[in-house]
């Protein structure tokens, strides 16, 4: 995504946020048992699940790449995860929080989507090592997308086993939506997690188009200036091209 | 199948990763007594200390299950011969559920003598399916995890950083799952739900390792 | 849900309201943190297409002089050069938001290109 699109992305994005923000605060009712505190699960549960999500698409990124040997696929799935372990984070902070404000802990170890959240976190936060420790970049690309898919087919798996170990009486997030919830709640939510994921998406965007035009600049830079006047690359997570426009398309 | 005795037989021959997986489960018993403060241990806890024993031991050995063939440049060999990778796949996975057989085996037998309070024969049948179903997820997942860490430079890091948190639902379903059979008050059948979600990450992973190993020997 | 919630009783909203408003909080911040950064990374690449610029306007500039000697059939090249400068900026100005006008970027890359220079990777 460029140009145009790029930016009527980003005011969407905003929009929705703010749409989101004063839905939460001046139009959704407070929570008839936990009063106010409730509102942290209109930030809370969106970017879980968008997380959750961008791991599972990162993985048919993975998938693409694999098949078809396109460098960019990579770098889409990379972004997206890259971006996913900053929401993981965002999702386990808040998550803390309210448990911190409902229970008294920090940590409740009988609410499954945190648990599971927190070991999905503790894979994915394992990819840019992974790929660290890899030099060349063909191989990298390659064994990253293996990675992604692996971690893709373990984000249902894991979440099915730390539910059924956490048993039966907890809060279980999806099911609250469409039962437990009054109406007005259930719609602030779904446009919640829409407004995250359009936040999600947009930055993922900006980050692709960020790399791109870095990559386009390195090979200009190349091709107008000589080999001497581009710093050799060091060793990086992130996915490189072959400093070369062709490769950087 | 060639390949399979191939890894049997230099293991046999010159016997590595058994024995110190082995000898790594004894330690771990003797530091789970010390560190819990427990002269018997059953139920839960039981099952806790035997699977994370098992897991850190079978991390031992997913770390070495390539690095003869990374050695001596057997990728190599293995890509030239005409071999289908997914049977070459299969003979490692199968050589390392060999190892972790033998391992368990005689691990059970230290276990119950230095640490589990209940008798373990009433255990044994039950147990023997639930180490199976665990077994060909750590072979499946570690042979995948091996194959990825062996071309990197930090392969002894990149092994435990990884495969730990990808069996973690692997080892919830089999922790749950023994510790019924572990109960002070007799052994009780394995919860037939936990075994089914072993038996699922058995399946999705065997099934992915089958999709995608071939990349990972590409070069 | 009900069993837990009512473990977990109704906070004031003197009580509540610190917490919701960290996590809120916590959520910008981390979103201000992410924009800082692509700011710093698209100020680095505008100094880097300064710097292109200006390397390519002195390499021009050199090269025009080192022509001008040789007589005048060259001097139809230097206005294009310069064109061509300018047109390698804006490309790459478009560039940065994406791979848009490639082929003028790949074609002007072809002609600057000479064979020695050409070590891919």
């Amino acid at each position: 995504m460029h140009g145009k699109g790029l930016r009527a992305l980003s005011l969407v994005t905003v929009a929705a946020l703010a749409v989101t923000f004063a839905l939460v605060f001046f139009y959704a009712p407070n929570d008839a048992d936990q009063g106010f505190i409730q509102k942290i699960f209109y930030l809370h549960v969106p970017v879980a699940i968008i997380t959750l999500i961008a791991y599972v698409v990162a993985g048919g990124f993975a998938i693409k790449h694999l098949r078809t040997n396109d460098r960019q696929w990579d770098l889409r799935a990379y972004t997206t995860i890259h971006i996913g372990l900053i929401f993981n984070i965002v999702g386990l902070a808040t998550g803390a929080i309210w448990a911190k404000a409902s229970w008294g802990h920090w940590w409740v170890w009988d609410e499954p989507t945190l648990v599971s959240f927190l070991i999905v976190f503790l894979l994915f936060a394992t990819y840019q090592p992974l790929r660290f420790s890899i030099e060349d970049p063909e191989r990298q690309a390659r064994y990253a997308s293996v990675f992604a898919i692996m971690g893709a087919a373990f984000v249902p798996l894991n979440f099915i086993a730390v539910r059924a170990a956490t048993g039966y009486v907890h809060p279980r997030v999806l099911a609250s939506t469409g039962g437990g919830l009054p109406a007005s709640m259930g719609l602030v939510f779904v446009v919640a997690i829409v407004a995250v994921g359009l936040l999600f998406t947009t930055i993922v965007a900006y980050e692709i188009a960020s790399k791109n035009a870095s990559w386009q600049l390195r090979a200009l830079r190349r091709r107008l200036l000589g080999d001497d006047a581009v710093a050799p690359l060091g060793r990086s997570a992130a996915p490189t091209m072959g400093s070369t426009l062709e490769s950087a398309r | 199948m060639a390949l399979l005795r191939k890894d049997l037989l230099l293991e046999r021959r010159a016997p590595e990763s058994v024995p110190a997986m082995l000898l790594f489960s004894l330690t771990t018993f003797v530091l789970f007594h010390f560190g819990l403060g427990r002269d018997e241990v059953s139920g839960t806890l039981a099952a806790g200390v035997l699977l994370v024993t098992l897991l850190f031991s079978a991390i031992l050995g997913i770390n070495r299950l390539f690095v003869s063939e990374h050695e001596e440049g057997g990728f190599d060999a293995v890509l030239m011969a005409p071999i289908d990778r997914t049977a070459f796949f299969v003979a490692k996975a199968a050589a390392l559920f060999v190892f972790l057989v033998l391992v368990e085996v005689v691990a059970l037998f230290g276990f119950s003598i230095l640490l589990l309070g209940p008798s373990p024969w009433p255990a044994l049948p039950g147990l023997a399916v639930v180490l199976a179903l665990l077994d060909i997820a750590l072979a499946v997942v570690g042979t995948l995890v091996s194959a990825l860490a062996i071309q990197t430079r930090a392969r002894d890091l990149i092994v435990p950083l990884i495969g730990l948190p990808l069996l973690v639902p692997a080892l919830i379903a089999a922790a749950r799952a023994c510790a019924p059979l572990f109960e002070a008050g007799g052994a009780q059948a394995p919860p037939g739900k936990w075994l089914l979600i072993l038996g699922l990450y058995d399946l999705v992973f065997g099934l992915l390792a089958y999709a995608v190993f071939e990349f990972l020997l590409e070069d | 849900m009900s069993a837990l919630l009512a473990a977990a009783p109704a906070l004031p909203l003197h009580t509540a309201g610190p917490y919701v408003a960290a996590a809120y909080i916590f959520f910008l911040a981390i979103l201000v943190i992410y924009v800082a950064i692509m700011a710093t990374k698209l100020q680095r690449m505008k100094r880097d297409l300064n710097d292109l610029g200006e390397q390519l306007e002195a390499r021009d500039a050199r090269r025009a002089a080192a022509d001008e000697p040789a007589g005048g059939a060259d001097v139809a090249a230097t206005p294009q050069s310069d064109a061509d400068a300018v047109a390698a900026r804006t490309v790459v100005k478009a560039g940065s938001l994406g791979p848009g006008p490639r082929d003028s970027v790949g074609e002007l890359a072809q002609e600057a290109r000479s064979p020695e220079r050409e070590v891919d990777r």
